[in-house]
């Protein structure tokens, strides 16, 4: 079987349904190929920015604009085709239904709050980026003790006082926006598999050969397929894409190795889901000492709230995932910090991110096929797609 | 709290699963034995010292372990091979009510039963009707624990257990019906109605309980999820002692061969010749085995009303294991084995080699009995886990011949009583009496006049009196432990001293769904309850005079696919439909099923079932989410 296409599309996430949408608005003609076996199984991407600054220090305000509510929606509404739903804190206690249409994703609108120990050398990173955050004119609130603890998400606030007797800094910062990845991406593929048909839209798609005549692959069930490739062919580099793009550069150009090599450093976060007694606070996204912690749920929280907390901890030393700093860090945030006894934990996984070196697309020579490369398809979900939009705009 | 970590590195880590209660299993100890063989580092992880808290897949293959120990001690090991062995608990598909205190898997009604707990003078249902299923009815109905047992299969057109086992439960009353379940619901605190829907006949059965135990899905064995990885999953089939159920436990130890050859091919070397020649031998006598093994005949004998039909009479006159030539005065075995099962119980006991299995590959029996060689000792009869054997003293110069029975029934039976002789089926053919006793093993045998026309017809025999005596006589259940008051939502009741709250709550018609004591070891963390004002599982509480309980959860019955998350088969299929996931990692993380606080225990294999018919590949599937159980650290 062969066909025709203008844009061949390769990627394992949200980013290449993106990248159809729009392109498919310019009027072109768009096949994606996924070499995994579902457009559900990256995990790299986000609902929220996690705000690693120790990689960009300098675009703080470039990265606290981005990630205004506003800006998320715009940012995310371009390529979807139904509605994208706002929620606050007020609309909620305005009794206003804060969802019309279920099946729609959201952007949720929370605030951070970043809180240290007095004594921790972190309190003065935290104040630090408080001064900073005063100076761009984000109007951030100075926070100790209790009225610090009140805010953050998961705080027992029964025992705060009784059990601490360290003294507690932070400051709670503007709202951000976080996105409901599984509707955005349930109603992105629902529409881009409509518009684009089984036939253009294949997964577990192994590459066999590239060249001008086009892209020959074969799908699982053995069936050999070929695409000819009119304009280009792209791949979006994610973490679960890595593999087969280090295979493709490997095989069609060797010069693209050390550059390849040098675009990213591997980040892994370790993911816990704990389960607390108290109803957790839904508004707010803590960050606390290298960890970010929210409550964890769907939709409305139910009439008690949300019992699960998210915790993401960034993996400072490599290869010591799940170690004993891992539980000392995350038993002194919830014994020592938020006055808990006990935890259970629900889940823990790994997810993959990546720090990027350089954004811009690399240009791949696949046997005379004219190929990109899209990077930073990774992250919190609004970046894709505004760099996707981006990628897209200058093909 | 200050946590230290304990690093190692190992090449093949067996671990404990969930549940596991005898550890190091049979088959986890052949695993390690030919991996130790090879040279390979292996360890055993579970236990009572060391709780597995789960497995972290690596990037490439193997993974890390995590564990705690009794001094809550974390250690952490990295392994190039995990072994994940894991109990089953088959729960059946979801239907109306199906999760209820009316529903109790078959390990709980195991852990009751020896308990003493279990008392049911009225009809019992399992729902299943593989051996297990089988032996537990006959385990029920030889105990006088149950009057009447009916085994409902209802995922196939044809029992799942082999003959020799469904003519033991079927001599003792027992009935196989072929239904689905439609709905269960209460009755009172101690009974239940069960509807199970026949083709177009629909049987209402008010019953003492339903015991789950299926199989309801092909056994699998072990399964290495994802392909390559050496992350295997093996489900432990070996249930008790190897003379109750020697069935899984060759299963396990031909499965352990196979899986221990996987293992060294990819991580070991074959410096030893003579090894990789011996495992190649155990390797190819085990695949044999299996072959055996895993096979379902599903053989049946045909009747005329009560008796065989010719050509099955035929069939046991030409079958190996039965005498061709009687003789008066000579008593001789006769082992109508006639399925290729592959427990040779009886060939290894037999003082006289008088019994020496040969099969072909296709699972005929060339050779059995050695007629000239029994003594007629009945080693054989005592053996059989599945109570084939019987002896005969054939003499058809007369009217009447003899047969010694082996009988296991707690009914009492002397020399000189009169009995029915019962024919395959449990069907009353003919009565006689009992001419002698020989008591030489734990299963006495009984001689019997039968007469000499009935001599292939008669494998049964049940004593009348002894049956009425069974009906009135609680003489089987003794109660153990003195009666204590306790509040129990208020009220005051009476239950046992010392057991575990969720055995009182059942014994007392108060248990809630999530009682059902589905892991018996807290892990499930489901039976939660507040004693003296302290959240505690009530399956890990001992009753104490005085004693304040309080439900701190809902405890409604659930028709629902998903309880812990209270999702219905719809609303998955909803979900379903909007997504259209293709893999089942992405089904079960779109649809947010097997993540509540059973970790998926009640609702893995529905949704299994689920996804498979949304034509989404399940096969070999397994599910490395860590922890595998909800894991409390305390400060």
């Amino acid at each position: 079987m062969k066909h025709k296409v203008n844009y061949l599309l390769v990627g394992t996430g949200v980013a290449p349904l993106l990248a159809a949408q729009r392109l498919v608005n310019r009027g072109e003609t768009v096949a994606i190929l996924n070499p995994e076996r579902d457009f559900f199984l990256e995990n790299s991407e986000m609902s929220l920015d996690l705000l690693n600054f120790q990689t960009t220090n300098s675009d703080l305000s470039r990265r606290f604009s981005n990630n205004l509510p506003d800006q998320v929606y715009r940012d995310m509404v371009h390529e979807f085709p139904g509605a994208i739903e706002m929620w606050k804190e007020e609309d909620e206690l305005k009794a206003v239904q804060p969802f019309r249409v279920l099946s729609a994703p959201w952007v949720r609108q929370r605030h951070r709050l970043w809180a240290a120990s007095e004594r921790s050398f972190r309190a003065e990173r935290v104040e630090s980026l408080y001064l900073r955050a005063l100076d761009l004119g984000w109007k951030p609130q100075w926070l100790e003790g209790l009225s610090l603890a009140r805010r953050f998400p998961g705080v027992s606030l029964k025992k705060f006082d009784q059990r601490n007797s360290e003294k507690w800094v932070g400051f709670l910062g503007p709202r951000f926006g976080d996105v409901d990845v599984e509707r955005y991406r349930i109603g992105l593929l629902e529409f881009v598999r409509e518009r684009l048909g089984r036939r253009n839209l294949m997964t577990a798609a192994h590459i066999l050969g590239m060249d001008t005549k086009g892209v020959r692959f074969q799908l699982a069930s053995g069936l050999p397929l070929t695409i000819e490739v009119g304009r280009s062919m792209l791949f979006f580099w994610t973490p679960k894409l890595e593999r087969f793009l280090g295979q493709m550069i490997q095989k069609y150009d060797l010069r693209l190795v050390p550059v390849f090599q040098d675009a990213v450093v591997r980040q892994r976060w370790e993911e816990w889901e704990v389960l607390s007694r108290d109803p957790i606070n839904s508004y707010v996204v803590g960050h606390f000492e290298g960890m970010r912690v929210w409550a964890n749920g769907e939709g409305v929280p139910p009439p008690g709230g949300w019992n699960q907390l998210k915790i993401m901890r960034r993996e400072i030393v490599p290869g010591q995932f799940l170690s004993a700093t891992s539980f000392n860090d995350l038993s002194g945030m919830l014994f020592r910090f938020m006055g808990w006894d006990r935890y259970s934990v629900r889940k823990v996984g790994v997810r993959i991110g990546y720090r990027w070196n350089q954004s811009q697309p690399m240009d791949l020579d696949a046997d005379g096929l004219h190929a990109k490369i899209i990077l930073a398809c990774d992250g919190p979900i609004h970046w894709i797609a505004k760099q996707v939009r981006q990628a897209i705009d200058g093909v | 709290m200050e946590f230290k970590i304990r690093d190692g590195e190992i090449d093949v880590a067996v671990l404990a699963g969930p549940r596991i209660k005898v550890w190091p299993t049979h088959g986890a100890r052949s695993l390690s034995r030919w991996c130790s063989d090879a040279g390979l580092k292996v360890g055993w992880y579970g236990g009572s010292g060391l709780t597995v808290r789960g497995v972290l897949p690596g990037e490439s293959n193997g993974g890390l372990v995590l564990m705690e120990d009794v001094q809550k001690r974390l250690h952490r090991i990295q392994a190039k091979a995990i072994v994940k062995i894991t109990p089953q608990l088959s729960l059946p598909y979801p239907f109306e009510g199906w999760y209820s205190p009316g529903l109790i898997p078959e390990s709980t009604a195991r852990k009751l039963m020896a308990q003493g707990s279990l008392n049911w003078h009225s009809l019992v249902v399992i729902l299943g009707s593989g051996n297990q299923a089988i032996r537990l009815g006959i385990e029920l109905l030889q105990q006088g624990l149950s009057t009447q047992v009916i085994c409902v299969e209802s995922y196939s057109t044809q029992s799942q257990c082999w003959e020799v086992e469904r003519r033991r439960f079927e001599i003792l009353g027992g009935k196989i019906l072929f239904a689905k379940p439609i709905q269960l619901s209460t009755r009172s605190s101690f009974t239940w109605e069960i509807r199970l829907q026949e083709g177009e006949l629909t049987h209402y059965l008010e019953v003492a309980r339903v015991i789950s135990v299926g199989p309801f899905e092909p056994d699998t064995g072990f399964r290495e999820y994802p392909a390559g990885s050496f992350l295997i999953e093996w489900e432990n089939t070996e249930t008790a002692l190897v003379q109750n159920d020697v069935s899984s436990h060759l299963l396990d130890e031909s499965r352990a061969v196979v899986l221990a050859s996987r293992l060294i091919r990819g991580l070991g070397d074959f410096s030893s010749l003579e090894f990789k020649q011996s495992l190649d031998r155990a390797l190819w006598a085990s695949k044999q085995r299996l072959r055996e093994l895993e096979r379902n005949s599903s053989f049946a004998f045909e009747y005329e009303g009560k008796w065989l039909s010719p050509s099955y009479k035929q069939l046991i006159h030409q079958f190996p294991g039965t005498p061709k030539n009687l003789q008066p005065e000579k008593i001789v075995a006769s082992i109508e084995c006639i399925e290729p099962i592959a427990c040779r119980v009886c060939e290894k006991e037999c003082p006289v080699n008088a019994i020496q299995i040969e099969r072909t590959a296709s699972g005929n029996t060339q050779k059995f009995l050695l007629e000239d060689a029994c003594t007629g000792c009945g080693k054989c009869v005592q053996a059989c886990p599945s109570a084939v054997p019987v002896m005969i003293e054939g003499d058809q110069s007369k009217s009447y011949s003899t047969l010694l029975l082996g009988y296991r029934e707690k009914q009492k039976i002397k020399k000189g009583d009169r009995v029915s002789l019962l024919n395959r089926k449990g069907e009353v053919l003919v009565s006689s009496r009992v001419l002698d006793q020989f008591v030489d093993g734990e299963v006495p045998l009984f001689k019997v006049e039968v007469p000499s026309h009935l001599i292939w017809e008669v494998r049964g025999m049940v004593s009348l009196a002894a049956k009425a005596e069974v009906d009135h006589a609680d003489e089987f259940y003794q109660e153990k432990g003195a009666r204590v008051e306790v509040q129990i939502q208020g009220d005051t009741r009476r239950v046992r001293e010392g057991q575990m709250v969720s055995v009182a709550l059942f014994e007392i018609g108060m248990s809630r769904p999530n009682d059902i004591l589905i892991c018996e070891d807290g892990s499930c963390g489901l039976c939660q309850i507040e004693a003296d004002g302290v959240k505690r599982l009530a399956c890990q509480t001992t009753i104490h005079q005085g004693m304040a309980i309080r439900f701190t959860r809902d405890h409604e019955p659930s028709s629902q696919i998903c309880p812990c998350n209270e999702l219905t088969v719809d609303q998955v299929q909803q979900k379903f439909d909007l997504t259209r996931t293709e893999t089942i990692e992405a089904f079960l993380s779109s649809t947010e099923v097997i993540r509540g606080r059973c970790h998926g225990l009640l609702c893995k294999s529905a949704c299994m079932k689920l996804a498979q018919k949304n034509l989404i590949k399940t096969m070999g599937f397994v599910d490395w989410s860590f922890p595998w159980m909800d894991w409390t650290l305390t400060e």
